[in-house]
This record gives structure tokens, C-alpha cells and sequence, in this order.
């Protein structure tokens, strides 16, 4: 079975929906055997998953371990079909990776109905998974919806205070968009239906894309540019996955009302979803839409960029500045992504990848924090470092590599999108001296030193300076504790109240000789990070120095798939500036003829420098240019 | 050994050391310096016999390197491979976007190499009497030992992505050492501080190679071959050999956003405020990185790119990025002089000392000439030595004093540390640049090479303003260097009562690096500044993109078609032209030392009163010109106000639409709620009416 | 008496059966007695599918009222179930009490105020005489009778 990926890849399917279902009947067998269990089942789950990726050929595959169940239904044809290509693998083992690290840190903080808890996570993974590895458009979209259940439970049960707002406001804003996108895929594919010559239905996303490229659907007046709102329709609900700028609300409410596994798989994969979804989707099967949309989409990620960045400054509570940390940084995925070149792309697509281990982490580290002081807010700590240094050292490196230190892995990704944005602006002004991409390139670079400022901030005021700590596990829920306090107030030296809590316990040294001034004693207080911290940790850490010293490794692999994507939906931005589509050696020969195609006025009016190409939905003229580029070659 | 084996081992070393420290630091404890230690000197050691490869080469290569410069690179492995991402234009093939892992050997790296490795060695040395007792002992190690290995990357690789790469990673471990003692709030906000003004200025290098980018369609510095064929390097032979670089606007654009990137890794104003607020991190750092090393790179870069400047000279008007180089330069110097005139931290005046020498290496760079960079290059050379010398001096006095480093708190320290007090004196003496202290040989090239500039050409008048206001600055570093002496050496002796036991001379870790760069700073310009075409010119011009320059200025020689006996005129004037110079800038130092005497030797009464009278001007050098103040009530302030009001915007307007949109459908369902009575019987009766009216619409509709 | 007639008069009876058993659910309160009269819906639908099933001369009609027969057996045997649960924990058959499913924040149900009965006119019961007593006779009352 090992010599086959696709059994493989079934296996890994499947062991995750086994342990739940294991998990789920030992429900009576008490904490410890039932974490064990769901640990062995995420375990086998990443062995599989890694051994599957440890197959993939060098040089990227379309169809790697693909295989397909047969019909679900007869008539309709929707097919159990699985694989896995160069944009799907990396996210496909970094969901199994995260789930470990999800796992072991809700090993001590999940108390309460640990069986059903560790059920859902395994459940979420299956799905997560799946969404990764379905080639099936409704597949892909069952288990696009699926991933919201567990999560809903997980936020909802074992959340903070207001879990049941936070839970019902994600499921809502995230399934009323997502319904949307469900009608735009129908449409996709009954499009295609009526288009082909057989009319035949088909759900395979390899397959539409394919045929898509025969027939697209329709940009012209003519058909409502249909194109246009099956576009929108798939926007709907992967913009708010994403988040995209002002679709962003529910995510900072979910994640800090989230358990801290569900906060680790949220920002890891769930997000990611939306990003995948619009490669896979809107740039795949709508590329000139795509590329019509192009200013809209970069101009909202790049508010996303410094809105997310200047919100996050502004923040109290760490799991909530994380959260705006991460609209920001999916505004770099998006600003990627809709770069339509290869480097954009690919720096979005391995943003994705890194976002995912660094804000895990962070959000991992910050849970501990959590389990051992009972609160998050910023202004109850100061000079952690002293008590805690093993967490500082996590903390520091998962906020370098937040805001990309290089050697990192955040470094790799963000400077190959910021690059493919720049060349994007740089080619628009070129071309038709419309300096408004170049402008949200530009701007966009500055969301790196906010984003610097933001992260550096808050683990100066955490873990410098000195040491303030909360009066260690004074109160679990730290809300609403104000009379039982004030009855002990008399005959209690430490005041547990929310803002006199805090004791200085040492004012630091004073000078900068510090070196030679003994600090005072460290009173007792929480341990610091413990074997089993560490190794939930610890794998982030190898594949953001991976990824951060290697790149080109993990580039490789999704080059394969991306690059097409890139260049089709390119095209049109490329074709519409007059310059030869990316990737096609200049006709040697022709050399002068192309220019001269590409301007003559009779066959279209080409908008070039009178009319910004990216204010203006590309009309059906310009697809007669990507036709005269293709010609001419 | 070839120069590939050297080139990897010089930063392994020392990474090496880092990873061992790191790892069994706990177990090291107070024996962490050790490896640490012997991984410099034996980066120093390899650095040395990498050079002297490298003279070989040269020698060897003779009259074929003087075109073009004399280059070894050798690639590693591939950081990241994107093919035909980019068609910079329509008749040229797209090019790959390639990123390797190349070191390269030249003179101007292999100089680099070498100073680095040798202050690193005798900084770690000190470091290990300095940091005796510290519980972070190997901590401080560790960082040091990653910045060296980040630091000899830095000047090693061929590539500007990794130049970018290092440039963070050096300015990461600047941050990492800066907030060293992570206790005190200070060292912490100054740490954030020092990253963020970097990143500032990286904001403009990243987009800088952005531009190179996509106007040259590669980011390395050598020739490659891409998959259409050969890829010319952005400083590599070809274009060296064609001048095929960038001019215009465009030429003018990159060269600008890398000056920024540069100004914020080196200090520059407007970016030059994080270098003092550096201080607060352990003075062996302060010595290292925060004036022999790190703050440099911006100067090193731009040394690198001289090509590209030179083909962004001639911008608007004749003002072009070589102007704005030097201007900026010129600006610090002076402005930074004026600032370190009233300080009265020891370390701050030697910070704002360090600001106004990098400004006159800037303001050398920014003159565009061969003689100009070489001088530069060689400012920075002599400045490593000197300055370093004297933050450890620093070091040492507050060592001894119990962390106090206000001058006002103790004096008169000649005979409690006769080691330190000397060495000290040697440092200023060659900061002030005294003959025949290594600064005179540096800076006298500098003022010389400006006036040059002076006597004709599009900018004539601009650099004739340059020139005196570095004349000026020269006289003002004298008296502040000799203040700052005297304010702590002489006078009554005087000594805190945090010294305690302390007061005493260094141990001899901390003295024996002291007297090594005493006698540096006493020889080293000399040795290679002597002469009417100094020993660090000839070396170092052929670095290619500074044999780029030379050639051109041949080739301007051969055009003029001068006679010999002209030539013979115009080199002997300018000769004379040079000693006027030197003697010149060593009467205003002189100048600048006896002013510090009269005021400071003394009693200090006259210098009270002459605070009095120009008490606005006081007030305004004392408080830094305000410009942190500025900073915060023009950037900082208004950024955290937009900060908040964006949160709040997202709160109430964002979100609030949001749950506007949600609170419409329970609007209407609302109405439909009181039907919901939880009545059997009236549920039952709507069931009933409800067939009625059902049965009554299909009777009405047959 | 033909069939056509037959089915008619069967109709009617099943007609007012059902009719009678939804005014009788809609109107009591008591539950037994709601229940009762939902059985006699269905006993109305039942006669109505046995005068069906005659009239079209098959067995379809009766056999489902067998059906319903028994449903209706299981159906009375958890009703009355549920019932006794209901009364045991208020003591009272009052439907009106139960009244939980309503939405949140609807106003429970309440019995309308009567007035208090005022009527100062005392009025007149019968009185039974108690057993083992000669009751009492009235004489006009004899005299009046409208039949003997």
C-alpha cells in the first residue's frame, strides 16, 4: 500500500475521521487516555501525510496520488475524487503538522468533556484534509463547509466568556458568504455544461479548468458579463475566509474567544482556505475576471495591509492583536496573489504556508501564556523574559519571523510578494502610466515596518522590562470577581482586582551596569515551558528555519502548478498593456510585427494610456488581444 | 587554503560558535567566551590569508584587472529559482528570478572581512573581563558570535537580496544586543527603536531592489547564466566593462531608496536617531556594532554600488544621488558635531562622534570620485580601529565607576586608570586627527578629495559649501573629543559612589584589546595612508565596481589630452593644493584641542558663561535639536491616534455594519414571534383555519 | 337504499364526527377530554374510509382503518401516558398550563379575569334529602306534574 500514494492519501484521509470516531467512544475513559489517543491518531495521521509528501515527485505533479471512489451519485456525477498538486501539498501536510501542535497545547487546558473536544479537532482535521485534496467541486465544497462544524463546537463549548456570540457570528458571516460561492460554482459548471460538446456534466476541477479554457464564460455586455458575477458570487465567500479588509470583523472575535487549538487551526489553515480557493477558483477558472478585478482585490489588501497593522497598534489584548496581525498578513497573500505573475504567486502561496507556522505559533505560545496567568491583556505583564525565558525565546523568534526576519520563513514570502507587486505597479506604469498599482506596491511596504512595530511592541511590553506578572492564578475567570475580593481585601497582602493585581516585584537596574547588579530573588510563579510545550513547538520552529534558509525547496514544488495559473491570469493585464505575455520568449524574427498588432487601432480601441486598464472591467476587444499576442507567437 | 574554503569559513566560524554557545551555554556558563573567542581569531586568520590571496591574484592578474577589477564568487546553493518571471523589455529574453547563496572575494570585501574579524576578536576579548558576573554571560556570546557570522555574510555575498538578507540579520542582532539587559525599560524601547528606524530605512532599500529588479532584471552583483543564456549582473564584468547602467530618473530613484535604506543602517540623518538611544546596550556592543561594524554597512553598500551612482550623478539640474549622498553626509557631520559639543554622556558623545564620522564618510562617498570612495573606504578603516578603541575606553571608565557615565559625576581619572587614560588619549588624538594619528591620514583625504570637487564640475559651488562645513566639523569633533577627555581624565578627582570597590584600572582582558587598537589607531594610517597614491587605494581600487571608476577617470584623462608637462602642473598643484589641506584641517583640530583646554583644564567657569549667554543655542544642542521630539509629535503621536481611531472605526463602523446587516432579519421575524404563544390549542386553531382557507382557495379555484 | 345513498350517509356521519372532535379539541381545556375528541377525528376519518372502501367495493378502506385502529390503541396507550405525567406534576388537566414552548419573550398565557359573581339574589339548589330519610314532598309540585 505504501507504493501507491493514492491508498495513501485515503489513509490519511481517513485516520483522522477513525481516531475521532475512537476518541468520541471513549468518551467515559477520563482525560489522559483519550488526549493519548487522539495524540496517536494525529500522529499517524502526519506520518502518513508526511510520507506522502516525501513521494512527491521533485518537479511538482498536476495529479499526484489522485483517485477517485466513483460516483457519489449516478446522475449527477459528483465524484469522491482526491489528489493533491503543487498548490495543495504544502497546506496539506502543514494542516496534519498543526493538528500536533493543536493537540499538545490543549493537553492541560481542556478539562471539561475532553473526549468530545479531541473528537472535533480530529474531525477538523479530516475535513481540513479534505478540503486540501478534493478535485471535485462539490467536494471540495462539503468539505470547505464541513470545516466550519467542528470549529463552531470547539468555540462555542470550549471557548471564553462570550464563546456563543463569537461561535454563531463566525458560522453565520462565514456560511452566508460561502453559500454564494456554492451557486457561483453551479454556474461554473453548468456553464460548462452547455458549452461542451457532449454536454456532459462534470464536477472535476482539473477537468473544468480545462475546459474553461476552451470556453470561458462570458465578460461581455452581451451576457451581463457573466464572467463578472460568478467572480463576485466566489468572492463572497472567499473574501470573508480570507479575511479580506472589511469582511475582517468575525475573525478577531473568534480567536479570542476561541480555545487556543482552535485559535492555532483558524489563523493556520482555515484561513488559508479562502487564498486557496481563489487560486484554485477565481484565478483557475476565472481569469479575466480575475484580472479585471485586479486593482479592486489589491487596493482592499492593501488596506487590509495597514488597517489590519494600525488596528493591531492599537490593541490590549494579545490574542486580539494577533488576530488583526493575520488580516494583515492575508492582506500580503491576497496582494500575491492578485499580482498574477509568478513571483507574486508563489510569494503568496508560501505566505500562506508561513503565516500559518508563525501565527500558530504565536497563538500557541500566547494559550500558554493563558494556562498560567489566566489573562491576555497586554497591561497586566512586564518582563517575562526573567520568569519564563524558554517562552521568550519562542515568543522572539515567532515574532521575527512574523515580521519577517530573514533566515525566517516570513521573510521569503513576503519579499517575493512585495517584489511581484512592485513588478506588477512597475509594468502597469510602464505601460500605461497609470502609477495606481505601483502606488498600492509601495504602500504595501510599509505595512512591514508597522508590522515590525506592532509585534516588537508588544513583546517589549510582555516579556521586557521589568518583571509585573498577574498574582499567579489569582482568579479563573478574571471578570466579575469584585465582591468575594473585597471581603478578603482586609487580610490579603496581594489584591486580586483587575488593574491592582499586578506586583512589581524588582524596578531592573537602574544603570547600564547591570551587569554586575544581582537582581533580586524570583519569587515563586509559574514554570516555565514544559517538555511537552516545547515539542508542540518545536516543529514550527524547524520549518520556519527550513523554509526560511530553503525556500527554493518548497517553491519547487508548487511551481508546477502556480506558474500556469499565474501566466493565464496574467495574460489579460499583460495582453491589455501591450506587452508580450510573461513567459514566451520574444519572436526573434517578428520582432518588429508584434508592437504593431498590438496597436493597431482598427481592430480594438486598446485603453492604453488614455484609460487606466484596471478602472475598466476588460471588455471583449482585449480578449482579441490576448488572441493577437497568442497569434503572433 | 582557496578562497572558497576561506569564504565559507570565515562566517561558519563564528556561526559555529554561536550555535555551541547557544546550545550548552548553560553548561559553558562562565567559560562561553572561549569558543567564541577562538572562532574570531580564527575568522581573522582566515580573513588575513583570504587577502593576501587576493593581492596575489592581483598581482598575478596584473594589467587585466585594472579594467575591470579583480572578482572570485562561487555559488552554494540556491535560495530560491522562479524562471522567466519578468520581461524587463520587449526585445530582451525574460529573465529568472534567481537568488543564490554566493560569496565573492575582492578587495573591498576581503578589507571588510578583515577589519571586522580583527575588532570582533579583541571586542570579544574585552567582552569576556567586561561581562564577567552577568547572568546572560553566554547569551551575550551567543548574539555577538551571530553577528559577526551575520556581519561577514554581509560584506561577503553577491547578491542583493542577501545583502538585504544580512542587512536585517545584523540589525536583528543589533536589537537582540541592544536589549541585551532586557530588564531595564530603557535598553528594551531603545532595542524596538533601533529595529524599527532600520526598518524604515529598509522600507526604501526593499524597494530599491524592487527597481533593480525590474530594470535590470537580476539582483546579482556577478554574471550568471540564466536559462536564455547570460545573465549580466548588476555589477558584474559586463556592465562594467559597457557602463550599461541605468541613468535618469530611474538611475536617480534606485540610487535614492538605497541611500535610504543606507541612512537607516548607518545612522544617517534623517534616520540617525536610533543610534544614540543604542547606548543603552552593553558598551562592548556599543563598540562592535554600533561603531566599527554594523553602522558601516550603509557606507560599504554604497561603496558597492558606486557604479550605479555614477550613473545617477548627473540628475536635475546637476543635483544628482551622489549630491544627495554627500549633502545628507555633509548634514549629519556637522549636525551631530553640534549635538556632541553638550553632551554629558560619555557614550552619547562618543554616539553622536560615531554619527559625525560616518557623515563625512557619506559626504566622501558622496563626491563621486575615485579618491573620494577610496577615502571613504579608508575613514571607515581608520575609524573602526579608533573608535572602537575609544567605546571600550568608555567601557572601561565605566567599568570602573559602577555603570556611571555622566561626566559630571567623576573626573580627574588619569591616575586611578593610567591604562585606560592613554589609550584613550591616543583615540582622541587620531579622532581629532592629530598627525600622525591614523584619523589625520583619513580625514585629510576626505577634506582633500571634496576640494577637489570644489574646483570645477556641475556642483561647484555645492561642494565648496560641503567642504568648509566639513572643515568646520573637524575643528568641533577636535574640541568635543578633547572635552570629553579632559572632562574625565583631568581636573580634580572625583568618583561616584556606585564605583565602590570597582574604582580601580581594568583587568587585563579589558586593557590588553585597549593597548592593541591604541597602537592600531597610532599606526594604521599611516601605514597604509602614506604616500601620494596611498597603499589603501591602490589595493582597494581594484574592487570592480571601483575599478569601474578609475578606469572612467582615465579615460577623462586621456580625453582632456593633456600634455605631460600640464599633467605634471596640475598634479603638482594639486599636491600642494592636498598639504594646504592637511595642514590646514590639523591647525583647526589643533585649534579645537586648545579651546577644550582653555575651558576644560581649568576651572570650568568660562565655559558656564558661555553657556549663559548662548543659552538658546545650548539649549537646542543639549536637546538634540529636538528632533526625537519632533519625531514623536509629527510620526509616533499621530500614527497611535490613527491607530486608535482606526480600532475605533473598525469597532463601531466596521463591525457595526456588520451587525447592523444581522439585526434585519430578526426585525422582521419580530413580528411573527407573538404567534408563537407555546398554546396547543391555539396552534391547533391556526392548523385548522389554515386548512379552511387552503380548502376554501381550491374550491374558489375550480 | 343503493350505494351511492349509502356513501352519502356514511360521508356525513364521518363528516360530523370530525367536525365534532375538532370543536371539541379546539374548545376543551381538559386533556382527556381533548383527547378524546381527537379520537373522534379520527374515528370520523375511519368511517369515511370504510364507506370509500365499500363503495369502490374493496378492502383498501378497511384495511387501513385496521391500521388506524391500531395506531390510534398505541397512540391512546402513550397519550394517556403522558397525560398522567402532566397531572402528576400539577395536579390539574388544564392544557393552558403548558405553555413552556413559547418564544422567550412572549407573555404567558393567562386566564381572563370573570368578575366576581355579585348576584346578591341568593339562589335555589336543589336539596337532596339524605338517605334513610322520607324526602319531603311538595304538594303543588304534585299537584302541577306534567305527567305522572
Amino acid at each position: 500500500m505504501f507504493d501507491h500514494p493514492e491508498n495513501l492519501l485515503l489513509l490519511t484521509l481517513l485516520l483522522p475521521v477513525l481516531g475521532a470516531v475512537v476518541v468520541w467512544a471513549m468518551g467515559t475513559r477520563g482525560r489522559s487516555a483519550v488526549r493519548v489517543t487522539a495524540l496517536v491518531f494525529a500522529l499517524l495521521t502526519l506520518g502518513s501525510a508526511a510520507y506522502l509528501i516525501s513521494q512527491y515527485p521533485a518537479g511538482g505533479s498536476q495529479s499526484f496520488a489522485a483517485s477517485s471512489l466513483g460516483e457519489v451519485s449516478e446522475s449527477l456525477k459528483v465524484q469522491f475524487t482526491v489528489g493533491l498538486d503543487g498548490l495543495s501539498i504544502w497546506m496539506f501536510g502543514l494542516s496534519a503538522l498543526l493538528t500536533i501542535t493543536a493537540i499538545l497545547v490543549s493537553w492541560e487546558a481542556i478539562t471539561d468533556r475532553a473526549a468530545g473536544f479531541y473528537a472535533l479537532l480530529l474531525l477538523l482535521e479530516a475535513g481540513m484534509l479534505g478540503v486540501f485534496a478534493a478535485r471535485d467541486i462539490i467536494l471540495f465544497y462539503i468539505f470547505f463547509e464541513f470545516t466550519l462544524i467542528p470549529l463552531f463546537f470547539l468555540i462555542g463549548i470550549w471557548g471564553s466568556e462570550d464563546r456563543r456570540h463569537a461561535a454563531i457570528k463566525f458560522f453565520i458571516f462565514t456560511f452566508s458568504g460561502s453559500v454564494l460561492t456554492f451557486l457561483g460554482l453551479l454556474t461554473i459548471v453548468l456553464w460548462d455544461q452547455s458549452q461542451s460538446a457532449t454536454h456532459e456534466l462534470t464536477f472535476s476541477i482539473p477537468q473544468l479548468t480545462a475546459n474553461l479554457l476552451q470556453h470561458p464564460l462570458p465578460m461581455d455586455a452581451a451576457h451581463h458579463y457573466l464572467q463578472l458575477w460568478v467572480f463576485l458570487a466566489l468572492f463572497a465567500g472567499f473574501a470573508i475566509k480570507v479575511p479580506l479588509f472589511p469582511l475582517h470583523t468575525w475573525l478577531p472575535l473568534a480567536h479570542v474567544q476561541a480555545p487556543t487549538a482552535g485559535s492555532v487551526i483558524l489563523a493556520g489553515i482555515l484561513l488559508k482556505i479562502g487564498t486557496y480557493g481563489f487560486i484554485r477558483f477565481n484565478l483557475g477558472l476565472l481569469p479575466e475576471a480575475s484580472a479585471a478585478c485586479v486593482p479592486w482585490i489589491l487596493w482592499l489588501s492593501v488596506i487590509g495591509v495597514v488597517y489590519g497593522a494600525l488596528v493591531a497598534l492599537a490593541q490590549k489584548d494579545m490574542k486580539r492583536l494577533i488576530a488583526y496581525s493575520s488580516v494583515s498578513h492575508l492582506g500580503f497573500c491576497m496582494l500575491g496573489i492578485f499580482s498574477l505573475n509568478k513571483l507574486g504567486m508563489q510569494g503568496g502561496v508560501l505566505q500562506m504556508i508561513n503565516h500559518g507556522l508563525s501565527t500558530g505559533g504565536l497563538f500557541a505560545v500566547i494559550g500558554m501564556l493563558y494556562e498560567r496567568y489566566h489573562t491576555r491583556e497586554i497591561a497586566a505583564f512586564g518582563g517575562l523574559t526573567r520568569r519564563l525565558p524558554r517562552m521568550a525565546f519562542f515568543m522572539v523568534l515567532f515574532t521575527m519571523s512574523s515580521i519577517g526576519l530573514p533566515g525566517l520563513n516570513g521573510f521569503a514570502g513576503e519579499f517575493l510578494i512585495l517584489c511581484g507587486s512592485f513588478q506588477r505597479g512597475w509594468q502597469q506604469w510602464k505601460d500605461t502610466l497609470s502609477p495606481q498599482l505601483l502606488v498600492i506596491a509601495v504602500i504595501s511596504v510599509s505595512g512591514v515596518v508597522l508590522g515590525a512595530w506592532y509585534m516588537l511592541w508588544l513583546v517589549q511590553r510582555v516579556f521586557y522590562g521589568p518583571l509585573r506578572e498577574p498574582a499567579p492564578d489569582a482568579s479563573h475567570g478574571h471578570a466579575g470577581h469584585g465582591h468575594a475580593d473585597e471581603k478578603h481585601a482586609s487580610h490579603a497582602t496581594v489584591k486580586s482586582g483587575k488593574h491592582d493585581t499586578h506586583v512589581t516585584h524588582t524596578a531592573g537596574h537602574g544603570d547600564d551596569h547591570g551587569a554586575h547588579g544581582a537582581l533580586p530573588a524570583l519569587p515563586p510563579g509559574p514554570a516555565d515551558l514544559n517538555l511537552r510545550e516545547i515539542l508542540a513547538l518545536a516543529p514550527l520552529v524547524v520549518f520556519m528555519f527550513w523554509i526560511g534558509l530553503a525556500p527554493g525547496y518548497f517553491l519547487r514544488g508548487m511551481t508546477s502548478t502556480i506558474d500556469p495559473i499565474a501566466v493565464q491570469a496574467g495574460k489579460p493585464l499583460d495582453a491589455a498593456a501591450g506587452n508580450l505575455p510573461v513567459g514566451t520568449p520574444p519572436p526573434a524574427a517578428k520582432n518588429a510585427a508584434v508592437p504593431a498588432d498590438v496597436a493597431a487601432p482598427e481592430s480594438f480601441a486598446v485603453p492604453a494610456s488614455a484609460e487606466s486598464v484596471s478602472s475598466v472591467f476588460i471588455p471583449t476587444h482585449n480578449r482579441s488581444v490576448v488572441q493577437a499576442a497568442t497569434d503572433s507567437r | 587554503m582557496s578562497n572558497h574554503t576561506l569564504l565559507l569559513l570565515i562566517p561558519s566560524l563564528p556561526l559555529v560558535a554561536c550555535l555551541l554557545v547557544a546550545t550548552f551555554g548553560t553548561v559553558l556558563r562562565e567559560k562561553s567566551h572561549w569558543p567564541v573567542i577562538a572562532a574570531f581569531i580564527g575568522s581573522f586568520i582566515c580573513s588575513l590569508m583570504l587577502l593576501n590571496n587576493v593581492q596575489h591574484a592581483i598581482a598575478a592578474a596584473g594589467e587585466h584587472a585594472a579594467g575591470i577589477g579583480y572578482e572570485d564568487t562561487f555559488t552554494v546553493w540556491t535560495w530560491v529559482h522562479v524562471p522567466d518571471a519578468y520581461q524587463t523589455s520587449r526585445d530582451v529574453s525574460p529573465s529568472d528570478f534567481t537568488v543564490d547563496i554566493v560569496f565573492r572575494a575582492d578587495p573591498l570585501t576581503c578589507m571588510m572581512l578583515a577589519m571586522v574579524t580583527f575588532v570582533s576578536s579583541l571586542v570579544a576579548i574585552y567582552s569576556a573581563g567586561y561581562m564577567h558576573g552577568d547572568p546572560g554571560y553566554w547569551r551575550f556570546f551567543a548574539y555577538i558570535a551571530l553577528f559577526v557570522f551575520s556581519m561577514t555574510m554581509l560584506v561577503s555575498v553577491s547578491n542583493f537580496v542577501l545583502l538585504y538578507c544580512f542587512w536585517e540579520a545584523v540589525g536583528a542582532c543589533s536589537y537582540l544586543l541592544i536589549g541585551f539587559w532586557y530588564q531595564k525599560p530603557a535598553a528594551a524601547a531603545a532595542g524596538k527603536k533601533a529595529f524599527l528606524v532600520n526598518r524604515v530605512g529598509d522600507f526604501g532599500f526593499a524597494l530599491g531592489l524592487f527597481l533593480l529588479w525590474t530594470t535590470y532584471g537580476t539582483l546579482n552583483f556577478h554574471d550568471t547564466m540564466g536559462s536564455h543564456g547570460e545573465v549580466h549582473g548588476i555589477l558584474g564584468q559586463w556592465r562594467l566593462e559597457h557602463g550599461a547602467f541605468v541613468s535618469g530618473g530611474v538611475g536617480i530613484a534606485i540610487c535614492l531608496l538605497l541611500l535610504m535604506g543606507a541612512c537607516g543602517k548607518s545612522a544617517q540623518f534623517p534616520l540617525h536617531v536610533w543610534l544614540p538611544d543604542a547606548m543603552e546596550g552593553p558598551t562592548p556592543v556599543s563598540a562592535l556594532i554600533h561603531a566599527a561594524t554594523m553602522v558601516t554597512a550603509g557606507i560599504y553598500m554604497i561603496a558597492r554600488c558606486t557604479p550605479l551612482y555614477a550613473a545617477a550623478a548627473e540628475g536635475f539640474s546637476g543635483f544628482g544621488a551622489q549630491q544627495a549622498v554627500a549633502v545628507i553626509g555633509c548634514f549629519t557631520a556637522l549636525l551631530a558635531a553640534l549635538i556632541a559639543l553638550t553632551q554629558t554622556d560619555l557614550k552619547r558623545v562618543m554616539a553622536y562622534s560615531t554619527l559625525s564620522q560616518l557623515g563625512y564618510m557619506f559626504l566622501s562617498l558622496g563626491t563621486g570620485t575615485l579618491l573620494g570612495i577610496t577615502s571613504g573606504m579608508f575613514h571607515l578603516f581608520t575609524h573602526a580601529f579608533f573608535k572602537a578603541l575609544l567605546f571600550l575606553g568608555c567601557g572601561s571608565v565605566m567599568h570602573a565607576m559602577g555603570g556611571v557615565i555622566d561626566m559630571r559625576r567623576f573626573g580627574g581619572l588619569k591616575k586611578l586608570m593610567p591604562y585606560t587614560r592613554w589609550t584613550f588619549l591616543i583615540g582622541c588624538l587620531a579622532l581629532a586627527g592629530i598627525f600622525p594619528f591614523a584619523g589625520f591620514w583619513s580625514k585629510d583625504e576626505i577634506l582633500a578629495s571634496v576640494h577637489d570637487k570644489m574646483s570645477g564640475g556641475a556642483n561647484q559651488s555645492l561642494y565648496a559649501v560641503l567642504y568648509y562645513a566639513a572643515v568646520v566639523t573637524a575643528g568641533l569633533t577636535a574640541f568635543y573629543t578633547f572635552r570629553a577627555y579632559f572632562m574625565t581624565f583631568h581636573g580634580p578627582e572625583r568618583v561616584p559612589e556606585e564605583a565602590g570597590h570597582h574604582a580601580h584600572e581594568s583587568p587585563a582582558s579589558m586593557t590588553g584589546p585597549l593597548a592593541i587598537l591604541a597602537v592600531c589607531a597610532l599606526l594604521v594610517g599611516a601605514y597604509f595612508g602614506i604616500g601620494k597614491v596611498s597603499r589603501f587605494e591602490v589595493f582597494l581600487e581594484n574592487a570592480p565596481s571601483l575599478a569601474y571608476l578609475h578606469h572612467q577617470e582615465q579615460n577623462l584623462k586621456t580625453a582632456a589630452n593633456l600634455t605631460e608637462a600640464e599633467e605634471q602642473a596640475f598634479e603638482s598643484r594639486r599636491e600642494t593644493e592636498h598639504h594646504t589641506i592637511a595642514i590646514v584641517s590639523s591647525l583647526i583640530a589643533l585649534a579645537g584641542i586648545g579651546l577644550a583646554a582653555m575651558f576644560y583644564l581649568g576651572d570650568r567657569k568660562a565655559i558656564g558663561r558661555i553657556a549663559n549667554a548662548l543659552a538658546p543655542a545650548y539649549k537646542l544642542s543639549r536637546g538634540k535639536f529636538f528632533i526625537d521630539e519632533i519625531y514623536n509629535t509629527l510620526i509616533v503621536f499621530p500614527l497611535f491616534l490613527l491607530a486608535q481611531a482606526s480600532y475605533l472605526f473598525d469597532r463601531w463602523i466596521v463591525d457595526g455594519l456588520v451587525n447592523l446587516v444581522g439585526a434585519i432579519p430578526p426585525l422582521f421575524a419580530g413580528a411573527l414571534r407573538s404567534l408563537q404563544s407555546g398554546l396547543v390549542q391555539f396552534y391547533a386553531m391556526a392548523m385548522v383555519l389554515a386548512v379552511l382557507v387552503l380548502i376554501g382557495a381550491l374550491l374558489m379555484w375550480q | 337504499m343503493n350505494e351511492s345513498a349509502l356513501l352519502h350517509n356514511s360521508l356525513l356521519i364521518g363528516a360530523i364526527l370530525f367536525s365534532l372532535g375538532v370543536v371539541g379539541f379546539l374548545c376543551r381545556r381538559n386533556m382527556i377530554v381533548m383527547f378524546l375528541s381527537a379520537e373522534m377525528m379520527l374515528q370520523g376519518v375511519s368511517v369515511s374510509l370504510v364507506a370509500w372502501g365499500r363503495y369502490h367495493n374493496n378492502w383498501d378502506g378497511q384495511s387501513l382503518v385496521v391500521f388506524i385502529l391500531t395506531v390510534a390503541a398505541c397512540e391512546a396507550g402513550l397519550a394517556l401516558a403522558l397525560v398522567l405525567m402532566l397531572f402528576h406534576r400539577t395536579g390539574s388537566l388544564d392544557i393552558a398550563i403548558w405553555h413552556q414552548l413559547r418564544e422567550a419573550d412572549q407573555p404567558a398565557y393567562a386566564d381572563a379575569e370573570l368578575p366576581e359573581d355579585t348576584d346578591a339574589a341568593p339562589r335555589h339548589w336543589p336539596k337532596l334529602t339524605p338517605a334513610g330519610h322520607e324526602p319531603q314532598h311538595s304538594e303543588e309540585e304534585e299537584l302541577h306534574r306534567s305527567h305522572v
